[in-house]
């Protein structure tokens, strides 16, 4: 089925949010104002690695307007429980010390205290007052010195075990401490006797640097912990549930006891699904009886929070001499940070999937270093891994004579293509967006020449994401002038309130303007998963239209109870009930006759789909190199896409946009510097180059629509897989414009100048 | 009635096969063919099982569907039957790994 069949899907509506935040009026977390309100700050390590020997928080405590200072032995003691924050999981004795460090600090930024205060500057004045002593510790800032022999230990006692199978990996790794925290290896067919079949073998090493999120809004939380043992808190997060659990569990209360308002979030693209002071927060409150109120400044929030990893990648692909990949390999270790848990499982899994490779290899490594401990950002983990496959098969195509997206084409995945983990691919859209993209006017154009004499290149890269389903739930009530009110779970990050409303009219056959979406807090609806994994439109969808499905079977007895006929007499199709002798009653007038035949309905449904369609983005860019200092400009962008079907095309253009955006951000600017003593050198927006709308031209996209057969409507997530392909694409024309293969990432005018004047 | 099914091993559990890539089994369910893995090699069990349900950082696909049920899943004949590791969004579930 295509959008044009649809009434409601396919459409451009205005967003319900959009008057609201255009006119300052939305309520995000820092907007938060209550009688009585506290101000809480945290002390943060200003060592990447030191033992701490003591804490005195007296002098603190003293300080007029100081209610209250706190460290970890206010948080209840660690267990093996593992917490789940939707887009990314940890252990409980990892989320503990993330709160609040013990025994060790174990990055810059660190949490080791927190004071509240009648006023946010009295307890900034307050942590100057807290006394901590340390031990200075090696810091290891890096990969290679994480696994080098002799390298420092972050965690005492801490093994490497296999992710599956939980047992130690051989050669001795899982006999000693190690940094290595985890190996997961994928295989599938015969990667020796594929690599023997090759005419052509190609090896090389990649390297990227961790990269924050960027949401302009900061990480806030206010907490207030009620006489009655009831905890409520305001915070911008993509994963409301994931809040509640995860502080319910640390605080020891029923989860029916913590009730989480999501309040509007100004970004969080994976970045806001855990906690970081919300526990804080709900302690110093239960300590004072008050509410508490925290946020992060900006520096706080580039060495408190968690970028995506650095990583390492050695990529080796076969090919046959007529372009037919045969074999490939690949050894992945990313960054964890200060704690387990990098997306390098992701990124083992995604790399390779836009092709058929009958026979893969695949170990994947999670490091720990005294970094921030990474977290989910945006496909994580794929993009950094694609980076390294899409930059071996340009080289492919080079040596082959070859077109570099004719070459992709020849090796596309497609149904039934199995995949690095063994499983095969379901009804999958990469040979339409790699046609799409050949098809395009942008691969279809002539480079020119630029007029300024720099060197011009054009780059290409696939990508992959797998998307997600999971738990969602919606409910929708009539009312007696056609008007539904449709509460949903799932935060609104990327136009959701309008997509999902859009979903529900569709169904009901009802108009958009009929349906005010809201987001709930989480006393007012079921469970529902995070806003993350490019989920909401496929699972929170199937939960709108399973509403809407419910409220129709309602709505049809009703009808039958009015027409006095059999409930299966009546059928409800195109927005109306119908009965068995002709009778038709359009939906807005039987609302209207609903109180007098028992009351106003509600529709709900909760489900946890699981077949999510995957999603291939191909990507096509242009870039001007200059010579003299080294500064990459990106001139013309294009982003292909299978989206399944747009729900809303303006919103899907958004999200790809986005994604190109920041994934440039990851190519050519963005990263954090470390001093060698684990110091983050330029954590400010200013030294931190995040790309603005000066530094990138309008982004062109082209939306393929190859439908989700599991979703009524076609969907598949879109928001994710646009940031997988620009690291390689970029490089890759970079490479087409000097001859240089940028394998460290960003390609940054400093990284870039060094090259061409070496050359 | 008992299906015929294809288990793929991953490479951490196939010391428990001998090596082996894939093995055949026989369940209707997926706990009936953890408990028929577990008699031809065993260890399956201990590896696939705790307190009577999948390990967290487990997920089984049940011809390349992921299987929210876990050992509750029926498995049709003839299926090809993967053991995951668990994803959750971008990031592996470790269950209590790193300790």
């Amino acid at each position: 089925m295509t959008t044009a069949e649809y009434n409601v899907v396919g459409t451009r509506p205005v967003r319900p949010d959009g008057v609201e935040k255009v006119t300052g009026r939305a309520n995000y977390g820092a907007d938060i104002a209550l009688p009585g309100m506290l101000y809480g700050r945290i002390l943060r390590s200003p060592h990447a690695h030191a033992r701490i020997l003591s804490i005195d928080t007296s002098k603190a405590e003293a300080l007029d307007g100081v209610r209250c200072v706190i460290t970890h032995e206010d948080l209840p003691g660690a267990s093996d429980t593992v917490l789940d924050f939707g887009e990314s999981v940890s252990p409980y004795k990892w989320v503990l010390e993330q709160t609040f460090a013990s025994e060790k600090v174990l990055f810059q930024g660190h949490p080791v205290a927190g004071v509240c205060a009648t006023d946010p500057h009295i307890a900034e004045d307050a942590l100057s007052l807290i006394e901590v002593e340390y031990e200075e510790l090696p810091p290891v800032l890096s990969v290679h010195d994480a696994m080098a022999d002799g390298a420092p230990i972050l965690h005492e006692g801490m093994k490497t075990v296999e992710m599956v199978a939980r047992f130690v990996p051989g050669d001795g790794r899982g006999e000693r401490d190690s940094n290595i925290a985890s190996q997961l290896e994928l295989e599938h067919g015969d990667p020796a006797a594929g690599f023997e079949e090759a005419d052509i073998i190609l090896e090389g090493e990649y390297e990227t640097a961790a990269a924050h999120q960027g949401y302009i809004e900061p990480q806030t939380g206010t907490a207030y912990w009620n006489a009655d043992g009831t905890l409520t808190i305001w915070t911008s997060s993509q994963g409301p549930f994931a809040i509640r659990d995860t502080v319910a569990h640390m605080l020891g209360i029923p989860l029916a006891n913590v009730k989480v308002v999501p309040m509007e979030i100004g970004g969080g693209f994976g970045g806001k699904t855990k906690p970081y002071m919300e526990p804080a927060a709900a302690v110093m409150s239960r300590k004072t009886g008050r509410p508490v109120k925290m946020y992060m400044n900006r520096e706080e929030v580039l060495i408190g929070t968690g970028p995506t990893s650095a990583t390492y990648v050695r990529c080796k692909i076969g090919a046959r001499n007529d372009g037919t990949l045969v074999a490939a390999e690949a050894t992945l270790a990313y960054e964890a940070g200060a704690f387990p848990g990098s997306p390098v499982g992701a990124g083992a899994s995604c790399m390779f999937s836009s092709y058929d490779l009958p026979n893969l290899y695949v170990n994947a490594l999670d490091v720990v270093t005294n970094k921030p401990k990474a977290h989910a950002y945006r496909a994580p983990g794929s993009p950094q891994a694609t980076y390294a496959v899409e930059s071996l098969l340009d080289q492919l195509a080079e040596r082959l004579e070859r077109d570099p997206m004719e070459l992709r084409a020849q090796n596309a995945a497609r149904e039934g293509t199995r995949r690095a983990d063994g499983t095969r691919m379901p009804e999958i859209g990469a040979e339409e967006t790699m046609q799409a993209a050949m098809d395009s006017p942008h691969y279809r154009s002539e480079l020119g020449i630029d007029e300024d004499g720099r060197l011009l290149g054009r780059g290409v890269s696939m990508g992959f994401w797998h998307n997600a389903g999971g738990e969602s739930s919606a409910y929708a009530m009539t009312n007696s002038d056609g008007t539904v009110n449709l509460s949903l779970g799932s935060v609104d990050i990327g136009g959701q309130r309008a997509g999902l409303a859009m979903q529900f009219a569709e169904t009901m056959g009802i108009g958009y303007e009929q349906v005010r979406p809201q987001v709930v807090d989480t006393d007012q609806i079921g469970f529902t998963n995070v806003t993350g994994g490019s989920r909401v439109s496929y699972a929170s969808g199937l939960a709108v239209h399973e509403a809407a499905l419910d409220m129709q079977q309602l709505l049809t007895a009703r009808a039958a109870r009015i027409w006095d006929c059999d409930e299966e007499a009546v059928s409800y199709a195109d927005g109306a009930v119908h009965g068995p002798d002709g009778q038709s009653m359009p939906f807005a007038e039987l609302c209207g006759q609903l109180q007098r035949t028992g009351g106003q309905i509600q529709g709900a449904a909760d489900v946890s789909p699981n077949r999510p369609g995957p999603a291939f983005a191909c990507h096509i860019v242009d870039v001007a190199v200059d010579q003299d200092t080294g500064k990459v400009d990106v001139l013309r962008y294009s982003a292909v896409q299978d989206v399944g079907t747009a729900i809303h095309p303006d919103y899907v253009e958004g999200q790809v946009q986005g994604g190109v955006a920041q994934g440039a951000g990851m190519a050519l600017t963005e990263e954090y510097v470390y001093s060698n003593d684990g110091r983050m050198t330029n954590a400010s927006l200013l030294d931190y180059r995040m790309p603005t709308a000066l530094d990138l031209p309008e982004i062109e996209t082209i939306l393929v629509e190859v439908p989700n057969p599991s979703h009524p409507y076609g969907v598949r997530g879109v928001g994710e897989v646009p940031i997988v392909p620009p690291l390689a694409a970029i490089a890759n024309a970079i490479y087409d414009a000097t001859g240089i293969r940028m394998n460290s990432l960003p390609a940054s005018p400093t990284k870039l100048l060094d090259r061409l004047l070496d050359e | 009635m008992p299906a015929e099914v294809t288990v793929f091993v991953p490479i951490g559990m196939r010391p428990l096969t001998g090596g082996r890539r894939t093995v055949p089994a026989s369940g209707a369910t997926i706990a009936e063919i953890v408990a028929d893995l577990e008699a031809n090699f065993p260890g399956f069990h201990e590896t696939l099982v705790e307190e009577g349900s999948l390990r967290r950082n487990l997920t089984i696909a049940v011809n390349s569907v992921e299987q929210p049920l876990g050992l509750l899943a029926t498995v049709p004949e003839g299926a090809e039957v993967h053991i995951l590791q668990a994803m959750a969004g971008g990031a592996v579930i470790l269950d209590t790994g790193g300790k």
